[in-house]
């Protein structure tokens, strides 16, 4: 027999990739947000650049307005399909779940190029209802939408099995205490769902804030992202400021991991239960 | 009930045309433009043909792209293979909080999104001479898809339970592995596969800023159509969707079987004793 | 005069009848019990009766106002079910106010009125407590509580008793009948535990496949069974062959016989019709000791008797004794 003590071993691997391709290029990349690009002194510059640059801050903006009302729309959507789910019979909702994480998978360039015939400038869409010919795909609006494909399907995943624990004794109790549907919907389900739904929110709103495939074949650099920006920096030929797009690196990943400890508090203020 | 469940119904039937039309339209109508000729004024081409489809068919890049994809794929796949499976399974049965520490780790991609890895990639590989498609590799290796779906198996097939089993009929660890739980773990280690082999192929992010320029993959070639000729963007399109689409239904079916087997599992649990399911189980695989 | 009236409801599932042409009433202030088999329907018709599940056919009249057409959370009616369904995210207090919420009644007298309740079940220390933290008997009693503090025109109860252990099963059957009583509120029990129905109803219902079989107090129900259902179903009735019964015995178109254990006598006694037996074994059961015998026709035949220390030489018995007024003869199908 194997003693205990030897077994890490086999676990090398794993910690040499980890190791290799995550962890030491971090490192890196935060010390490398620290120096100048061209002649690697150290310094806060970089930073300063992102957070005063109107070229930077303004994405950073762009992608904070589109992932929260993305999120946003993703929640309420995700919460109303589930729901609806729940109505159907069991074979019809795997069949339904399954076909909404293949949505998932569209996103990208299918997707966008999905909504650009039909919605973008010369869209069929626009040819059949005139109405929307003053719709513009290639902004901030147009994101929205096109991101909103993934984030419901995406939100589905978590907020569709914890929607199926509600037990319908609980509404039938509310009814028989003289609840209308909506009352109960608001009283008894909501306060249950709250953890899950800023759970999901997080989720939902990283994932918006660090979509580039999406963005980048819908508006490539017209409607500025910080996503394609810090790309344009790191991998552009003519732009290639890297430790710019470190530092820009940096205060996404620390703006993410905050963003994750709001939604744990606000959960914990809404659900004393938990607490 | 009925009443409640009578108006839910109603409820549940339109929300989902609602939501279907939303969710289909941009994919029938990719697929119309693959293959309309002409167009008027109306939402529906005058003319239908292959013609777009041919010349997709006829354009050497567009099968190298396919390969290239493919052979990325399978190259991840199995190196993830071959790295995960024992790693998990040392973990699951050694090393309970590294275990719940890597289950929080699958927010991983969301909190380092792909652009911000390849910025830390870019910066620590580029002027070494470490061939990109390497760190490519390497990156797409750490795959909490297949981490999390061998784990969730290993712990519906009750792999403890299993192993005790076969260490009271007398065999050693190596063998009970090899030869009780990996038979078991088949499904779940299928279906993980694929999970993980559709997500390489599918991926952007990091292929096209680390090796894009050289190493054109499907939707790499995808985007460079999409500037270039819609008609001929949405046949790739239409070709990409079909593509996913089999292996949604491959997916289905594969995860139908994992649930039966975890079904028989659950139960034969509640007729017989655990002991003698594991032993039976221990007993069929070649000892 | 009747509180709650049903007449001729009928209801079925994917075209299988559940409920088959049922008439009931209930008393106001009575504590009826629907009591069956698992599959009867008794639940069923509680619903129904609820505004849970619509019949098909009948009416139904609550303090003689037509319901049947109502919703539930017009009907004034309150509901405590099997697995007490209490609102996961709230406090106890919460629960039990939720009703009076709903109604917008001011928060003063909310508050005096789940306090009074609170103290009626026993739980008011426990009324800052979540769910989770409570004990199955006592997250019954909150159900109870909530349904009882919007005091309803009737109170509906489904087998609301079945998911405890024994012992608190018993304590809570005491509580319930107590505080109906005290309240004077006419309740509805479904159980399909025939003791329980015994100890605590002032009536009950008989249900089999749909069918009312019989209605009784508890006492009628047990010592003049209607039919070999309710005979075989009420306690430990012995069912005796007709060529077995020595004695003489009125046809009258009877084809069953059925005799209480308890009232099977050892001895010769005047007016009685005789059974052949041989002695088997005894059991005991705890209070009651059952003496096992078998008749000529081969069929087992149970004498019980109060386990206090008394010694009967059963052994050697070879004929048993049935007084005539208790030998029960039902005409079945």
């Amino acid at each position: 027999m194997i003693r205990k003590k030897n077994y890490w071993v086999g676990l090398l691997p794993l910690f040499i990739i980890a190791i290799m391709f995550l962890f030491v290029p971090i490192i890196i990349m935060f010390l490398a947000s620290f120096q100048l690009d061209v002649t690697n002194e150290f310094s806060m510059n970089n930073y300063i650049q992102a957070l005063t640059n109107p070229y930077y801050y303004q994405a950073f903006g762009n992608s904070i307005l589109i992932a929260a009302v993305s999120s946003v729309i993703g929640i309420v959507g995700s919460l109303i399909f589930s729901y609806a789910l729940i109505g159907l019979s069991e074979s019809a909702q795997e069949k339904l779940t399954l076909f909404s994480n293949l949505a998932a998978n569209f996103a990208g360039i299918p997707l966008a190029f999905g909504f650009i015939i039909i919605l973008g400038n010369s869209g069929l869409l626009k040819m059949v209802f005139p109405i929307l010919k003053s719709f513009d795909l290639y902004t901030w609006k147009g994101l929205v939408l096109t991101y909103t494909y993934f984030q419901i399907p995406l939100a589905t995943l978590f907020i569709y099995p914890v929607m199926r624990k509600v037990k319908k004794e609980w509404q039938e109790s509310a009814e028989m205490l003289g609840a209308t549907t909506f009352l109960y919907l608001r009283k008894v389900v909501f306060p249950f769902l709250v953890p899950t739904i800023s759970g999901t929110f997080a989720i939902l709103f990283a994932n918006g804030m660090g979509t580039y495939e999406t963005a980048y074949a819908l508006v490539s650099s017209n409607v500025g992202l910080i996503t394609t920006r810090i790309a344009a920096l790191v991998a552009g030929d003519v732009y290639a400021k890297p430790n710019v797009g470190s530092a820009l690196s940096v205060v996404f990943v620390v703006s993410m991991i905050c963003v994750i400890f709001i939604s744990q508090y606000t959960m914990k203020k809404l659900r004393k239960d938990l607490a | 009930m009925k009443k409640i469940k009578r108006n839910h119904r109603l409820f549940s039937y339109i929300i989902i045309t609602i939501l279907g039309i939303y969710y289909l339209t941009p994919l029938i109508m990719t697929g119309v433009y693959a293959f309309g000729d002409e167009w008027g004024k109306s939402l529906l081409p005058t003319n239908f043909t292959f013609h777009w489809f041919n010349e997709l068919f006829n354009d050497q890049a567009f099968f190298l792209s396919i390969i290239r994809s493919f052979i990325l794929s399978t190259i991840v796949l199995v190196m993830i293979l071959i790295v995960m499976i024992p790693s998990v399974i040392i973990i699951y049965l050694h090393y309970p909080k590294i275990d719940k520490l890597l289950q929080s780790i699958s927010v991983l991609p969301y909190a380092i999104p792909g652009v911000i890895l390849v910025t830390a990639l870019l910066k620590t590989y580029s002027k070494t001479g470490v061939p990109m498609f390497v760190v490519l590799c390497g990156t797409l290796l750490i795959s909490p898809i297949m981490y999390m779906g061998i784990r969730n198996s290993l712990q519906a097939i009750n792999t403890k339970q299993l192993i005790e089993a076969g260490q009271m009929l007398g065999s050693n660890m190596i063998t009970i592995i090899f030869k009780v739980v990996l038979p078991n773990l088949r499904v779940g280690i299928v279906l993980s596969s694929i999970m993980v082999f559709s997500g390489v192929f599918g991926e952007y992010v990091l292929t096209n800023l680390l090796i894009g320029g050289r190493f054109e993959t499907l939707r790499i070639y995808m985007l460079r159509r999409m500037n270039e000729n819609g008609h001929l963007a949405s046949a790739v399109m239409v070709c990409y969707f079909v593509m996913i689409f089999l292996s949604g239904i491959i997916i289905y079916y594969f995860s139908n079987k994992q649930k039966l087997q975890l079904k028989k599992i659950k139960l034969t649990k509640k007729i017989k004793m655990s002991q003698e399911i594991t032993n039976s189980a221990v007993e069929e695989s070649p000892l | 005069m009747s509180y709650l009236r049903l007449e001729n409801l009928s209801l079925s599932f994917d075209n299988k009848p559940v409920l088959n042409d049922i008439s009931l009433s209930v008393k106001k202030g009575e504590l009826v019990t629907l009591l069956g088999p698992s599959g009867c329907g008794k639940s069923t018709l509680l619903r129904t009766i609820a505004g849970l599940e619509i019949p098909e056919a009948g009416t139904i009249y609550l303090d003689n106002v037509e319901i049947q057409e109502k919703a539930s959370r017009e009907r004034n009616i309150g509901m405590v079910f099997q697995q007490y369904a209490l609102f996961p995210t709230m406090t106890v207090y919460d629960n039990v106010a939720f009703g009076l919420n709903v109604k917008k009644v001011n928060r003063k007298q909310v508050r005096a009125k789940v306090e009074k309740i609170l103290e009626l079940v026993e739980l008011t220390e426990f009324s800052d407590r979540y769910v989770p933290q409570l004990s199955g008997g006592q997250q019954q009693r909150v159900a109870l509580a909530r349904a009882l503090v919007v005091e309803p025109k009737l109170l509906l109860l489904d087998e609301p008793l079945s998911a405890l252990d024994a012992r608190i099963r018993k304590q809570l059957q005491l509580e319930i009948r107590l505080i109906q009583k005290e309240l004077g509120i006419t309740m509805i029990f479904v159980t399909h535990d025939q003791e329980e129905a015994m100890r605590i109803s002032d009536r009950i219902y008989v249900l089999s496949e749909g069918e009312l079989k019989q209605v009784s107090s508890p006492k009628e129900l047990y010592s003049q069974p209607k039919s070999q259902f309710v005979a075989e179903f009420i306690g430990d009735y012995n069912q005796i062959q007709l060529t077995d019964l020595i004695g003489k015995i009125e046809l009258n178109q009877c084809n069953k016989y059925f005799a209480r254990p308890e009232i099977i006598s050892f001895q010769q006694i005047p007016d009685s019709i005789g059974v052949s037996v041989v002695y088997e074994q005894e059991i005991i059961l705890g209070n009651t000791i059952r003496y096992q015998f078998k008749t000529k026709e081969q069929k087992l035949l149970f004498v019980d008797r109060l386990n206090n220390g008394e010694n009967f030489s059963v052994e050697t018995i070879e004929k048993l004794f049935i007084p005539e007024c208790e030998l029960l003869a039902i005409k079945d199908l």
